[in-house]
């Protein structure tokens, strides 16, 4: 069978998942070199998303192992189900003295004992079952940032020739090579290693025009003129104030539901004050947008700067990677000679952003 | 269950296509051999013009990539060849997209991938555009260096002067080149001056030239060695290299102690990308060493027999260059804090290319750091730790103890490839007590250098100072660039 890029991003449309240009070319490269697709980006962004909708869109299995710290073989390859076993032991035994003698040492109970080490008492986890599966499974690595390096060096191993050996059963090779997403919040960095094998991609937090298209594929029944007002907003949000979490897609597909239930039709300070508590998550960031409230009002600043942005969809860029600032520590500045947690200003300044290219003519 | 391996699967994603390998040229292991080769190629031949293929486009590039300091592996070479093919070519976007998706894996250096990519993919028009800007720049140069050969004469003789210093002379303003032109013309006529006082006056227009050198230079320079040789690549080495916004941001020329509590988490994201950046580059110094390396067949084959022989994966021969360690005891008195957090975070930043790194902070006496920095704790919440576990942060200065609790406690931490890094100010009581003591552990490191903070037109006449400088390379270092400069120039070096 053959696919293009334009099939793959119909596939994603269908399934309501925006993309742009990137993202898809990307995905498609990924799959067509047989390589796993390393995704990183800000918490949100639709990085888990993409392995669903592949999964979706080829109608095949999701394996999925999530990463944590202390992850190891065991959890994440195969186990023996001792329980089985011994159960097994167990009624070997009881028959073996029902036959008192009789056949006793002979190979019945040798045997037996042999197969103690199956197929039949394998329990599977993830990255056994993707290997073992029958159609090509999509196998989702999930937030690999978090597991250990001895860990991440074992995944590299088998994500470099999908081969592991079970000492019991001998080499196990899989019968087709599984599409592989990772994702990453980039807590940790990871190996050099572990990067190469991959084709890389970094999502970045949408663009007011994308998450508008997200909202409405989403929750269509909000109608185009509060969608956009929710992401304008939301945009603002996350960077024009210095808040330290920054809203993800989820938060804001939230926002959109609870504004469709409050029977809202337009987007006002007051309504942003009272909902806020779905947007951001901490205190802190939300005695900050309070403050906003209070202070120059957050809708009227929106309108603004839609309005210098001559009504395309435009939004405060998002600054690459501008650091949220780390948790809050029990030094005072004077005393603190050093690099200090906190949030910095983001980049303002607004910038139209590019409509979507026009698609292309399909080719072979 | 099937033990063997059957890639061409039957689920929708096409199976990497394994490549003919048959007789037939394969065109992949050619670009391979290409790729291999390209490197000495372009280096060798000098730009010589050669063929425009997507092979010999994307070999080239690569190269620009990894003078940039983003390191590619030929693994990764091949596939983004792959890529390209399977995207259509004449669209440039996804072009773009297809090679930054199998060459970055960082998002650090995604900025300096799309500016290598904008100025290297550029019809052929603008690529001999750049090439005479270029050639034109150099011939600049070389008159520029002729003419200051020109204006330093003593009694119509040039003066010995090196490039670098001519270079400097260049770049000075029409006053201060007066000046200079002044001062020889009048030794020259001097009553009773003869050619014997020629090599004094030249000591004299080389000290002043080099004052004004260290000053000039704080500013970054693109370095001979960071340059391929090829004049197309390199034009586009030194633009990206000189405009990569950082370099630019005065930050980086403020004596760090100036720098207001405000623009900490700025400067932390600065050191944070100064360092990996300088990081790939000595990692790329260690693992290329001056020479260019050799593809070892024999390795090269061993490994690769497991894809049936293509080389996929190919083996350098490497000249074995150790890594240095860094032992660093920094000042934390009351003025040196802030300095030393910089150059701790600094130096930790390089934690990929240097070896266990070995820290203690000091004022009245001396406490060992090392610890706090294991975790993978953000470094902010490590230096609060830090500060607030310390019982000598922000005291006053004695070197004399502190150096003798080190060799009580922690002499064995020396070795013959230990970078032994102090950074002060020099003051402190008992100078020449502390100095002999630091002869002594210099005997057992590879290298002691220091980082002074107070500047250059301050030395003189210290006892400190002197005491220090004669047992230890000291270098000038209140500013971020400082820092740096000094730091790859110093690592540089020793990675050669
Ligand atoms: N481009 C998109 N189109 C449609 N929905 C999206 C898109 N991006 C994100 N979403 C929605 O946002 C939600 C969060 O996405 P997802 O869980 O993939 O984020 P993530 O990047 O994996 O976050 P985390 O780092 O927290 O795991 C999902 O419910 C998804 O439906
Ligand atoms: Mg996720």
């Amino acid at each position: 069978m053959e696919y293009t890029i334009d099939w793959l991003r119909r596939a994603f449309e269908e399934d309501g998942y925006i993309s742009d240009e990137d993202i898809i070319v990307t995905v498609y490269l990924a799959l067509r070199l047989g390589k796993p697709l390393l995704i990183e980006g800000a918490p949100g962004v639709g990085k888990t998303e993409i392995a669903k909708v592949l999964s979706r869109i080829f109608h095949t299995e999701l394996i999925r192992l999530q990463a944590y710290e202390g992850l190891d073989e065991n959890k994440a390859l195969y186990e023996w189900n001792y329980q089985k076993q011994l159960l097994y032991i167990q009624s070997v035994r009881e028959a073996g003295q029902g036959q008192a003698g009789a056949k006793a040492g002979q190979g019945h109970g040798h045997g037996a004992l042999g197969d103690l080490f199956s197929e039949e008492y394998l329990l599977e986890r993830p990255l056994l079952k993707a290997i073992r599966a029958e159609t090509t499974p999509v196998l989702l690595i999930d937030e690999v940032d978090k597991c250990d390096e001895e860990f991440e060096a074992f995944l590299f191993e088998v994500l470099s020739d999908f081969t592991v050996s079970v000492p019991e059963l001998g080499t196990i090779a899989a019968r087709q090579i599984p599409m592989v997403v990772l994702t990453s919040n980039s807590e940790r960095e990871l190996s050099d290693g572990l990067k190469r094998r991959c084709v890389y991609l970094h999502i970045d937090f949408p663009s007011v025009e994308k998450e508008i298209r997200i909202i409405n594929a989403k929750v269509p029944e909000i109608g185009p003129k509060l969608s956009e007002e929710i992401a304008r907003a939301v945009n603002y949000i996350r960077f024009g104030l210095e808040v330290k979490k920054r809203p993800s897609i989820a938060e804001t597909l939230d926002w959109a539901r609870a504004l469709l239930a409050l029977d809202a039709d337009r987007l006002n300070d007051s309504l942003i004050g009272k909902t806020a508590n779905l947007l951001l998550k901490n205190k802190e960031d939300l005695d900050v947008l309070e403050a906003e409230l209070e202070d120059r009002g957050i809708m009227g600043r929106v309108e603004e700067l839609a309005k210098a942005a001559g009504g395309l969809p435009a939004g405060l860029k998002p600054g690459t990677t501008v650091a949220g600032g780390g948790p809050a520590t029990h030094v005072t500045a004077a005393q603190m000679a050093g690099p200090q947690p906190g949030a910095q200003k983001p980049k303002r300044g607004a910038s139209p952003t590019v409509p979507s290219p026009p698609r292309r003519g399909d080719r072979r | 269950m099937s033990q063997d391996r059957e890639r061409e699967g039957s689920g929708p994603p096409a199976p990497r296509d394994t490549g003919a390998a048959g007789d037939a040229p394969d065109p992949r292991q050619r670009f391979l051999q290409d790729y291999a080769e390209g490197v000495v190629d372009v280096q060798e031949r000098g730009g010589a013009k050669v063929p425009d293929f997507l092979e010999n486009n994307l070999v080239k590039f690569i190269q620009v990539l990894r003078h940039l300091g983003i390191r590619v592996s030929s693994a990764e070479a091949l596939e983004a060849l792959q890529a390209a093919e399977l995207v259509d070519i004449m669209n440039r976007r996804e072009v773009k997209t297809a090679m930054r998706a199998t060459l970055v894996k960082d998002l650090d250096e995604l900025p300096i991938f799309d500016r290598a990519f904008d100025l290297f993919f550029v019809p052929e028009e603008k690529k001999t555009e750049r090439i005479e800007v270029r050639t034109h720049k150099k011939a600049a140069r070389a008159q520029q260096l002729r003419q200051a050969e020109d204006d330093l004469k003593f009694q119509g003789d040039k003066l010995t002067l090196s490039d670098e210093q001519k270079a400097t002379y260049a770049r000075l303003g029409d006053g201060q080149k007066q000046k200079l032109k002044d001062f020889l013309a009048q030794s020259s006529g001097g009553h009773k001056v003869d050619k014997s006082f020629q090599p004094m006056i030249e000591n004299i227009v080389r000290g002043h030239l080099e004052r004004w050198r260290r000053q000039m230079e704080a500013e970054f320079q693109v370095d001979e060695e960071d340059l391929t040789g090829d004049e197309e690549l390199d034009e586009i080495i030194e633009q990206i290299l000189a405009g990569t916004g950082e370099e630019n941001d005065p930050i980086l020329y403020e004596d760090m102690r100036n720098i207001p509590d405000k623009d900490i988490p700025k400067v932390t994201l600065i050191i944070k990308r100064l360092t990996r950046r300088l990081a790939t580059r000595i990692s790329r110094r260690y693992r290329m060493t001056r020479k260019r390396q050799r593809v070892d067949i024999r390795r090269t084959i061993r490994s690769n027999i497991r894809y049936g022989g293509a080389p996929f994966d190919l083996k350098y021969k490497s000249r074995r260059v150790q890594k240095p360690k860094i032992l660093l005891i920094c000042d934390v008195s009351g003025s040196m804090a802030r300095y030393a957090s910089f150059v701790l975070q600094f130096i930790y930043g390089l934690s990929s290319v240097v070896r266990g790194i070995e820290s203690f902070i000091f004022s009245e006496n001396l406490e060992r750091v090392t610890p706090y920095f294991d975790t993978k704790r953000p470094f902010e919440e490590t230096m609060a730790e830090v500060i607030n576990h310390s019982v000598v942060w922000g005291k006053g200065t004695d070197l004399v103890t502190s150096l003798q609790t080190f060799r009580r406690h922690y002499k064995q931490l020396l070795s013959s490839d230990t970078i032994l890094i102090i950074v002060s100010d020099t003051k402190t009581l008992a100078a020449n007590e502390a100095a002999s003591i630091l002869a002594s552990m210099r005997r057992r490191a590879r290298d002691v250098i220091w980082l002074n903070t107070l500047p250059h037109n301050e030395w003189a006449g210290l006892s400190s100072v002197e005491a220090f400088r004669k047992n230890s390379e000291m270098f000038e270092c209140y500013t971020l660039a400082h820092l740096e400069r000094i730091m790859r120039r110093q690592m540089a070096r020793r990675a050669s």
